[in-house]
C-alpha cells in the first residue's frame, strides 16, 4: 500500500513539475524560481533515512499526506498548481538541540 | 575580527527587484536556482491592505543548520568562514539536497541543470565567461546545491587589499544586492562594530531576524512592516 501510495505521489510530483516548466504556466507572485525540482527524490538519501531506516510513515512529515512536498524560501507562496509546502518546524520535533544530530539551536 | 550582517527595510522596500536583477548579472544566474528572490504578499484585512516585499537570500547564520546537515551526511561541503560567511564548495557537494531540506528559510538551491538564461537565443556576456576565469563560487556545477554568499568574492578582494573599512560603500567591495537598491532598503557591514551602518540600523530600528524558533542565529535583520510574518 505504501509502495501504492509513492508511486501515486512520485507520479504526481512529475506532473507538478512538468506543468511548472511548460512555457506558459501561470506565474506566481514571487521571483523565486519555481521550475528546479524542491522536493527530496524518492529514492535519495533523506527518504532512505526517514522512511526505510526509521520507518516513518509519508504523514509524520507531510502533514496533509502527499500533497506537502515542497521546501520553499519563507514566505514564498505556493507556485499555481503545485502541491503544498512541508513545514520545516517538523524537523524541530527531532533535530534541536539538545537531540542529536542537531540541527537547529534552543529556541529563542 | 569582522562579523558581517545586512539589515532589510520592509518599510522602505518597493519592490522593484532591483537587488534581484544586480544579484544574478553578479553571481552567474542560472534558471532554477536563484540566489536572492523577491517575496511578496498581501496583509492586513481589504480595504486596509498593503504588500509586502520581502527579499530573500542567504541568511548565512551563526549556526547553520544547512552545514550541521552536510556534516551529518559526511560531504562537509558547507563551511563557515571567520567572517561568518556560509560558503558551498561545489567540489565536495554531492547534491543530496538535505541543506535545501532543512534550510528554516529555504535558501539553498539545488541545481539540476545549468540551463541557459535565454534557451535558443545565444549567450549572455557573463555566461560565455569560462570557469576557470571565475571566482570558485560562480563556477556553477550540475546536480550541486548553491545559495547567496554576501557577494564573498568582493568581500575578500576587500580582505586581501586591506580595506575592510570600504565594505558597505565602495562598489567593488560590497555585496551588488545592497550596492543598487534605490531606496536604502539594504544596509551591509560589520556588526561587531558598533559604529558600523548596519549596528547602528539595527539599534535605531529594532531590526529582527526572522524564525528565531529555530536557533539558527542568521546574520540578515528585517526591519518588519506591520503584519509580516517573522
Amino acid at each position: 500500500m505504501r509502495t501504492l501510495t509513492l508511486l501515486v505521489a512520485a507520479s504526481a510530483l512529475a506532473m507538478g513539475a512538468l506543468s511548472a516548466m511548460a512555457a506558459d504556466a501561470p506565474v506566481a507572485k514571487s521571483t523565486a524560481a519555481t521550475t528546479a525540482p524542491k522536493y527530496m527524490a524518492q529514492g535519495g538519501r533523506f527518504h532512505t533515512q526517514h522512511v526505510k531506516k526509521l520507518k516513518f510513515s509519508c504523514d509524520s512529515c507531510h502533514q496533509a499526506g502527499v500533497q506537502d512536498v515542497l521546501f520553499l524560501r519563507a514566505a514564498e507562496p505556493l507556485p499555481a498548481g503545485m502541491p503544498g509546502q512541508v513545514d520545516r518546524a517538523i524537523c524541530l520535533t527531532c533535530h534541536q538541540a539538545p537531540q542529536k544530530p542537531t540541527f537547529y539551536g534552543p529556541a529563542k | 575580527m569582522a562579523k558581517f550582517a545586512r539589515v532589510i527595510d520592509t518599510n522602505r522596500c518597493m519592490g522593484c527587484r532591483a537587488c534581484v536583477a544586480a544579484c544574478a548579472t553578479e553571481n552567474y544566474y542560472t534558471p532554477g536556482a536563484q540566489w536572492n528572490a523577491m517575496v511578496e504578499y498581501e496583509v492586513g484585512t481589504y480595504p486596509t491592505v498593503k504588500k509586502v516585499f520581502n527579499t530573500i537570500g542567504c541568511m548565512h547564520c551563526e549556526q547553520p543548520a544547512c552545514k550541521a546537515a552536510c556534516d551529518k551526511v559526511g560531504a562537509k561541503a558547507i563551511s563557515k568562514n571567520e567572517f561568518g560567511v556560509v560558503l558551498i564548495d561545489y567540489e565536495k557537494c554531492i547534491g543530496c539536497g538535505y541543506c535545501a531540506a532543512v534550510c528554516p528559510y529555504g535558501v539553498p538551491q539545488y541545481n539540476s541543470a545549468l540551463n541557459p538564461l535565454y534557451p535558443g537565443k545565444g549567450k549572455v556576456a557573463y555566461e560565455t565567461i569560462p570557469n576557470a576565469m571565475r571566482d570558485p563560487t560562480h563556477r556553477k556545477k550540475v546536480n550541486t546545491v548553491e545559495k547567496c554568499t554576501f557577494c564573498w568574492h568582493k568581500l575578500k578582494q576587500a580582505v586581501a587589499d586591506g580595506k575592510m573599512d570600504r565594505i558597505g560603500k565602495d562598489q567593488q567591495y560590497t555585496p551588488t544586492c545592497d550596492l543598487v537598491c534605490p531606496v536604502q532598503a539594504r544596509v551591509f557591514g560589520d556588526v561587531d562594530d558598533p559604529n558600523s551602518a548596519v549596528s547602528k540600523k539595527i539599534k535605531e530600528s529594532g531590526a529582527v531576524q526572522l524564525k528565531k524558533n529555530f536557533g539558527t542565529a542568521p546574520q540578515v535583520y528585517y526591519v518588519l512592516t506591520e503584519g509580516a510574518k517573522s
